[in-house]
């Protein structure tokens, strides 16, 4: 990939961020959705000590929700507010999957640093290994950046596109919650450390698959060839 | 395999035959021993064919998804359809047989044992797959967006079937048996059983699958070739066609 | 060079049109007429590789981000970028020269280049979508109801940015304003 084509991606993530920091109300419903979510889910508890599995359990249905809802708008909002040809007539397929999935990565970061933290301070969650927990949260949100923004770009001109993502995203990610709790379960609890780092390295080689696939079928239905 | 729609015919009979004959068969087979409830452990006959054959057709499907892709032909889209749908049976008669010997011989609906929960989610997938192609009318671009979300579900669905039940520290918790399979520990009737289950289903769904594709490919003819047919003073009877006018210079 | 080999696009059990074959080349202007609903927008957007076809296969340009301009009256702009900004946001992305300031005056709409394009009224963005399309010196150029919202100045802009290309580019154009059949070299109604 030469520099020019590295330009180009970053144009498009940085084209998403301006647009997204110019009009912050979609941002804004993002935080308080997932903030208030992380809230239901301590309410539930209310004070007691949730069970490290069951903590771990919350905490990625709440990333996975967070995320579905927030990172879907990159294709379909281009789509719904009619802009998505202009990048079809603008750009190159893989400049754009990867600026697009590049934002949603930054955004999704944003969300999950307010969900995690948020769910530690709620919760009064111990965390005994937090680096673990820090590198499947991490590989976890890549992951997910690239599955919904591959998603959202396949479904984004079809009818009912907003419910629609929440549907074809979630079955894809279930095995990505699988693996995430299992490393959560670990560095909550501090026990069966290394299974704990296999599932979080298991988060990233999803990533990699993810982003190895992707881009390719992207192209293949981005635009006419 | 395309054509010989006559000969088709006598191998529909035979299948019908086998099946029948398979159906006896089914209750001959000795109750099968270390079960709650031997004589209804059968319905594993059932199960086990519908699982390797909704495999078979998942992957089948993702393969034809992924020619549609690269060769952009109807026909593949086509294939693609048809074998999702005949998977979705598929993983809907193991799901449905799977919850009965569930609730038959471990006691309760639902057990959360890995293969029945992976199993759940390639249904979900199924089901989305399903939802992507509804969400579309223009053909073009509804074939586009389902074979592309067939493709992604490939991989998780490798994961679910094949690595997932498997996994250290999941296999153990599972209630299948271990590789009973794959390590012939099943009395010879029931081997001969699923065997010979598992070969009518695939001729059983097979045939499905090219009806699936027939009318498929027949329907798509009937709207192309609408514009060719002519009337009896020899016009088009479609008024939709182009008329380049006055064309200057 | 731009046109399409017999094709055809249907929704459900309808035709749109079928059987079409044409090709434009540069110095050439197409002009598409045809009553609403009669695919006139349709067929620009398989050209644009916008949309796909039916049956049949579109003939345009290899590279379509420097070498075709589209604009179309359905095609919206970012409302929370500024007008100068599509401009350098596209020519990044097309690897070509931006020409911000030299566009904008050419279509008039230089002193709102700071103006967010939400701002913008119908007339004012059918100005930046033309100054876009036509950004990189494309060698086709395809415009769906380009008049549309323009006031008299407005037109005569369009025409002036037309007849300065024209020579050296193939243009389509879908209208059902009978001042904008003017352009055409030829013409083509879909019934």
């Amino acid at each position: 990939m030469n520099s020019s084509w590295f330009e180009e991606a970053v144009g498009v993530a940085r084209k998403e961020w301006t647009a997204e920091l110019r009009d912050t109300s979609a941002l804004m419903t993002s935080l308080v959705l997932s903030l208030g979510t992380v809230f239901t889910l301590a309410l539930a508890f209310y004070g007691r000590r949730a069970e490290p599995p069951a903590a771990a359990g919350m905490l990625w249905v709440a990333l996975l929700f967070a995320g579905v809802s927030s990172l879907t708008r990159t294709f379909v909002a281009e789509d719904e507010q009619g802009t998505g040809d202009l990048l079809r007539l603008w750009s190159r397929p893989s400049v754009v999957f990867w600026g697009k999935a590049v934002y949603a990565f930054a955004l999704m970061s944003v969300v999950a640093t307010v969900v995690t933290l948020s769910f530690i301070m709620f919760m009064s969650l111990p965390v005994a290994v937090p680096a673990m927990l820090f590198f499947s949260l991490a590989g976890g949100v890549a992951a997910l950046s690239g599955t919904v923004t591959l998603t959202s770009s396949i479904i984004s001109r079809g009818a009912n596109r907003s419910n629609l993502s929440g549907v074809v995203s979630l079955p894809l990610l279930l095995p990505l919650l699988a693996l995430g709790v299992a490393a959560g379960r670990s560095a909550i609890e501090g026990s069966r450390i290394a299974e704990g780092w296999q599932a979080c390295a298991g988060t990233w080689l999803y990533t990699l698959v993810v982003f190895a696939v992707a881009p390719h079928l992207f192209a293949a239905i981005w635009r006419e060839p | 395999m395309n054509n010989g729609s006559g000969l088709l015919h006598i191998p529909k009979w035979l299948l019908m035959l086998a099946i029948a004959a398979m159906t006896v068969f089914y209750f001959a087979v000795p109750p099968a021993v270390g079960f709650m409830e031997p004589e209804l452990a059968r319905v594993v006959l059932f199960h086990l064919p519908c699982a390797f054959g909704c495999t078979v057709y998942v992957l089948l499907a993702a393969g034809f998804s992924l020619a549609y892709l690269v060769k952009k032909e109807t026909i593949w889209e086509h294939r693609a359809a048809a074998a999702s749908a005949v998977s979705l049976v598929l993983a809907i008669g193991t799901m449905t047989t799977g919850i009965l010997f569930s609730k038959v011989q471990w006691g309760e609906w639902w057990h959360w044992d890995p293969k029945q929960t992976a199993f759940l989610i390639v249904l979900l997938l199924l089901a989305a797959y399903f939802m992507v192609r509804m969400a579309f009318d223009e053909t073009v671009a509804k074939a586009r967006a389902a074979a592309a979300y067939s493709v992604v579900t490939l991989l998780p669905v490798l994961f679910l079937i094949f690595v997932f039940p498997r996994l250290p520290g999941v296999s153990e918790k599972s209630l299948h048996p271990q590789d009973t399979v794959q390590s012939g520990k099943f009395s010879p009737e029931y081997k001969a059983g699923y065997l010979g289950l598992f070969a009518l289903l695939l001729l059983f769904s097979t045939w499905l699958y090219r009806m699936h594709v027939k009318i498929a490919v027949l329907e798509e003819k009937d709207k192309f070739d609408d514009g060719n047919l002519e009337t009896s003073d020899g016009s088009t009877p479609s008024s939709r066609v182009v008329r380049p006018v006055s064309l200057r210079e | 060079m731009v046109g399409g080999e017999n094709l055809g696009k249907r929704y459900g059990d309808r035709w749109l049109f079928r059987h079409l074959s044409f090709e434009v080349t540069p110095g050439e202007c197409l002009v598409l007429v045809g009553r609403n609903g009669s695919g006139k927008s349709t067929l620009l957007k398989i050209l644009a590789g916008l949309a796909p076809p039916s049956e049949g296969s579109a003939k345009r340009p290899d590279d379509v981000r420097t070498g075709l301009g589209y604009a179309a009256l359905d095609q919206a702009v970012y409302p929370n970028l500024t007008v100068a900004e599509h401009l350098d946001l596209a020519a990044s992305l097309r690897g070509c020269q931006a020409r911000t300031m030299d566009l904008l005056e050419e279509v008039g709409l230089a002193y709102a280049s700071a103006f967010p394009a939400r701002t913008l009224s119908t007339g004012m963005r059918a100005r930046l979508k033309l100054a876009l399309a036509v950004q990189a010196d494309p060698k086709v150029i395809l415009l769906d109801e380009p008049g549309a919202g323009l006031d008299a100045a407005g037109l005569e802009t369009l025409a002036s940015v037309l007849d300065k290309r024209l020579p050296q580019t193939a243009v389509v154009i879908a209208t059902n304003d009978p001042a904008e059949r003017r352009f055409a070299t030829h013409e083509l109604e879909l019934v």
